[in-house]
């Protein structure tokens, strides 16, 4: 059954698309170079990159986005995750760590031997990051540590004082432990630019998601996971904000131009969760129905800067937080910087240890972004997204949301069932009143 | 006598009801057993561990995603189908994403008058730590104080300690006793009395732990075997072990959250009494996500006791899907084979079935004589 491919609306390319793979080939470029350059090399999760960032000429190499650049190498990838089960771990495990594992084990990686890092940092935002990274620094014999952020229930009241305190205790340590560990100087202004720099993307990453509540939206799923790129994982240098200051503009432009991402926009979805890298085409699917994916939880948060909150109704509601010099200033001592970087890292990664927050997430997406219908991943590779994944479903379909749910592992493509993946999503497009239109 | 213990275990909501008729006071359910019982008990109130059903369900699907352990899902599920009616509240002390989503779930979908959740820090040999959780404790003292209209006073607060602290010397002394070889007393037997002792009140489990430590002492030996121990995640289904014995081992010691690691430490008395709890949380033996720095201790306290219980080799037991043991268990694995300990996996489901786990298990053990010719 097929329906005429009506053009709704104007469209056209992103200017700032080849930009965004731009700045991401240059960023691995400096990895696999970093001792050539002069680079101090630190790894870990990528949300940590911002731990080493007092250090002159630091570059840190994060294990998820390299899990989900490797998981596009099909060949590659399969004996990376092989290398790791040949050492007794679960197929189960994040699907990331197991390619960065058998990454390290092997000694490759697309663009040549595996980038051995000085030393790990962490902060623990999921209960799989320490763990990962204790395992790396013994795999690849270099130091390691760890931090931790306080966990709380429920998400949607603030940590008080002594969580806070807390963390921002370790990381204070944890700057220590760098200079000991390196023998280098920590500079703290360079550390207070680079963490008003990276909040300043997220802010700025949390508009432009924003601006995709516009009807038509401006940008597709698709396209958005290159553009986050950057923000949750690139270099946290002037280019990268240079990056989403004109990104934001073109977004705005096409919003006011009435720029669709998809000329025949009539369904809009949101997807929850990280989508399987290796079969983007997924989002590309939907769109021949004139349905399109306008982002989620794990898109927005994860490189943008939310607060989210209950509105009058007593509904879940989100809006962008005020970057952080806005809120607390200038941080001019270490203390004050440790402490600011403490209360970012409540903020953000919440929805990462949360059900209640999760599902909260989802039904503000839902409303602010006018969806149809919602498509949730259920995630093999990935136990901190997997947390509140059935109960932010449960909680959009209170709302009343159509719902598709999908199990897929998001970097190990030996689990995915593209047959079964593919009869779900059409039977959910047709659910939806939708069509197949003509090409 | 010994059997008591499973009887109560098999009967465990009869018991808490009994319990909460008897004595007129509430009951709490927790999850996890890095809950801090003690400030529980000072308020009056029972702690009982919601522990597995072993029982197939398809309630909870809806709420957790199926590959979450298969533990947390079972929980959830007694949950929604109102096994748990009674409980007047739910705590939880922080150790995995899995169960923090059972506990979610829980105080989402089914009616209860209290919640309360506490994080236990992760980095528990950090210097602040101890800091840390003695604040998270003066908060929830605080907040059942407020949520059940008591006040939870010093002289209740040494009472619990010393009332747990016995337990914990009690289930130590018999323990002990499992250093004989052949021991007096067998591996399920020891589990069934630590099972118990998590959904009974304490002060009675101290009674019948008295007892049984009697009884045992004066038992002749069990019939020599191959001296295991069971090292891993959830497992209080005691009937592992039991099956695991029928074939002719001893368990003579374990690493479990529903064995030693349970009961392993005591309360240090100190003026702080919340400050002298949170040190006996950080202390006890941990679980894999208590132990995530660069060195890791677990691993010296599972050798002493393999070595002080001359254990010949190891059942690495672990729920299905259960991360933060699927991290850890290689690393066992190798370090124990490096000090000459054999090892074998088992992967625990809800039910697990009992043909393919005798084979194993035979084999393991076969293994383990030939070792020995």
């Amino acid at each position: 059954m097929v329906q005429e491919a009506k053009k709704l609306y104007k469209t056209k390319p992103l200017d700032c698309w080849g930009w965004a793979k731009e700045l991401r080939s240059k960023h691995y470029e400096r990895i696999m170079h970093a001792k050539e350059l002069g680079l101090v090399l630190s790894s870990g999760s990528a949300h940590s990159r911002v731990l080493g960032a007092g250090l002159e000429n630091h570059i840190h190499f994060g294990g998820e986005p390299y899990g989900a650049t490797l998981a596009q190498f099909p060949e590659l990838a399969t004996e990376c995750v092989e290398a790791t089960e040949a050492r007794g771990y679960a197929r189960d495990l994040c699907a990331y760590m197991r390619l960065y594992w058998g990454s390290a084990t092997i000694n490759k990686t697309p663009w040549g031997p595996f980038p051995k890092p000085e030393f790990v940092i962490q902060s623990q935002i999921c209960d799989s990051h320490s763990k990962w990274h204790q395992n790396s620094s013994e795999l690849m014999g270099v130091p390691f540590y760890t931090t931790e952020i306080p966990q709380f229930y429920p998400a949607m009241r603030p940590p008080d004082k002594y969580q806070v305190d807390y963390a921002a205790a370790q990381f204070a340590d944890m700057v220590d432990w760098i200079e000991k560990t390196t023998k280098r100087k920590w500079n703290d202004q360079l550390f207070a630019d680079a963490l008003l720099r990276l909040n300043r993307i997220h802010v700025l990453w949390a508009r432009i998601c924003e601006l995709n509540q516009a009807v038509p939206a401006p940008l597709d799923i698709k396209s958005m996971f290159a553009l986050y790129w950057p923000s949750t994982s690139g270099d946290i240098n002037e280019e990268t904000e240079r990056f989403y200051v004109t990104l934001l503009d073109e977004v705005r432009d096409r919003v006011k131009s009435g720029i669709a991402a998809l000329a025949t926009e009539r369904s809009r979805v949101l997807h929850e969760n990280q989508p399987p890298w290796y079969a983007l085409w997924f989002f590309r699917e939907m769109e021949k129905y004139g349905c399109i994916c306008i982002g989620g939880g794990y898109l927005f948060f994860l490189g943008g800067s939310w607060e989210l909150y209950t509105d009058e109704q007593g509904k879940p509601a989100m809006r962008i937080e005020k970057t952080i010099e806005e809120r607390l200033g200038r941080p001019n001592t270490r203390e004050e910087c440790m402490h600011m970087l403490s209360v970012l890292h409540f903020g953000r990664y919440r929805m990462i240890t949360s059900s209640d927050a999760k599902r909260a997430a989802a039904v503000a997406i839902a409303r602010g972004w006018k969806v149809n219908g919602a498509i949730l991943m259920n995630n093999r590779g990935c136990e901190g997204l997997s947390l509140g994944i059935a109960e932010a479903r449960v909680g959009l379909i209170n709302e009343g949301i159509p719902t598709m749910a999908y199990e897929a592992n998001m970097a190990d493509r030996r689990e995915w069932d593209e047959a079964q993946v593919r009869d779900r999503l059409e039977a959910f497009m047709e659910s939806l009143g939708l069509k197949k239109l003509e090409p | 006598m010994l059997e008591k213990f499973q009887e109560i275990s098999d009967n465990r909501h009869q018991y808490a009801q009994d319990w909460k008729a008897r004595t007129g006071k509430k009951v709490f359910g927790y999850m996890c057993t890095y809950a801090p019982e003690e400030l529980i008990y000072a308020a009056g109130v029972l702690p009982v561990r919601v522990l597995g059903s072993h029982e197939p369900q398809d309630v909870s699907e809806r709420h957790i995603y199926a590959m979450y352990c298969p533990f947390c899902r079972d929980v959830l599920a007694q949950g929604l189908q109102g096994r748990y009616k009674y409980l007047d509240g739910m705590v939880m002390g922080h150790s995995c994403m899995h169960i923090k989503q059972a506990f979610d779930s829980w105080v989402t979908h089914v009616p209860i008058d209290y919640s309360y959740y506490m994080f236990i820090p992760q980095i528990v040999t950090h210097p602040k730590a101890k800091e840390y959780l003695t604040h998270e404790m003066t908060k929830f003292k605080e907040n059942l104080e407020k949520g059940l209209g008591v006040k939870i006073t010093a002289k209740a607060l040494d009472n619990a300690i010393d009332v747990y602290n016995t337990n914990r010397r009690l289930l130590r002394e018999i323990y002990e006793l499992r250093k004989q070889d052949p021991p007096p007393v067998s591996g399920s037997e020891c589990q069934d009395m630590v099972v118990a002792g998590q959904l009974m009140d304490k002060a009675e489990h101290n009674k019948m732990l008295a007892e049984a430590l009697k009884e045992i002492k004066s038992r002749a030996p069990r019939k020599p075997g191959k001296r295991l121990m069971l090292i891993g995640g959830e497992c209080d289904d005691t009937g592992v072990a039991e099956q695991v014995e029928k074939l002719g081992a001893n368990i003579v010691a374990d690493d479990l959250c529903a064995g030693s690691r349970y009961f392993w430490n005591e309360v240090v008395p100190e003026k702080d009494r919340l400050a002298a709890i949170a040190a006996r949380y950080l202390d006890r033996p941990a679980c894999p996500l208590k132990d995530v720095t660069s060195h890791r201790y677990r691993l010296d306290h599972i050798l002493k006791m393999a070595q002080d219980f001359k254990v010949e080799g190891a059942l690495l037991v672990m729920q299905k899907f259960c991360d933060p043991h699927e991290f850890d268990i290689p690393v066992i694995s190798k370090f124990l084979k490096e000090h000459n300990i054999p090892s074998y996996f088992i992967e625990l489901d809800v039910t697990f079935p009992e043909g393919p786990l005798r084979t194993r298990t035979e084999a393991f053990l076969e293994m383990l004589e030939l070792e020995t010719v």
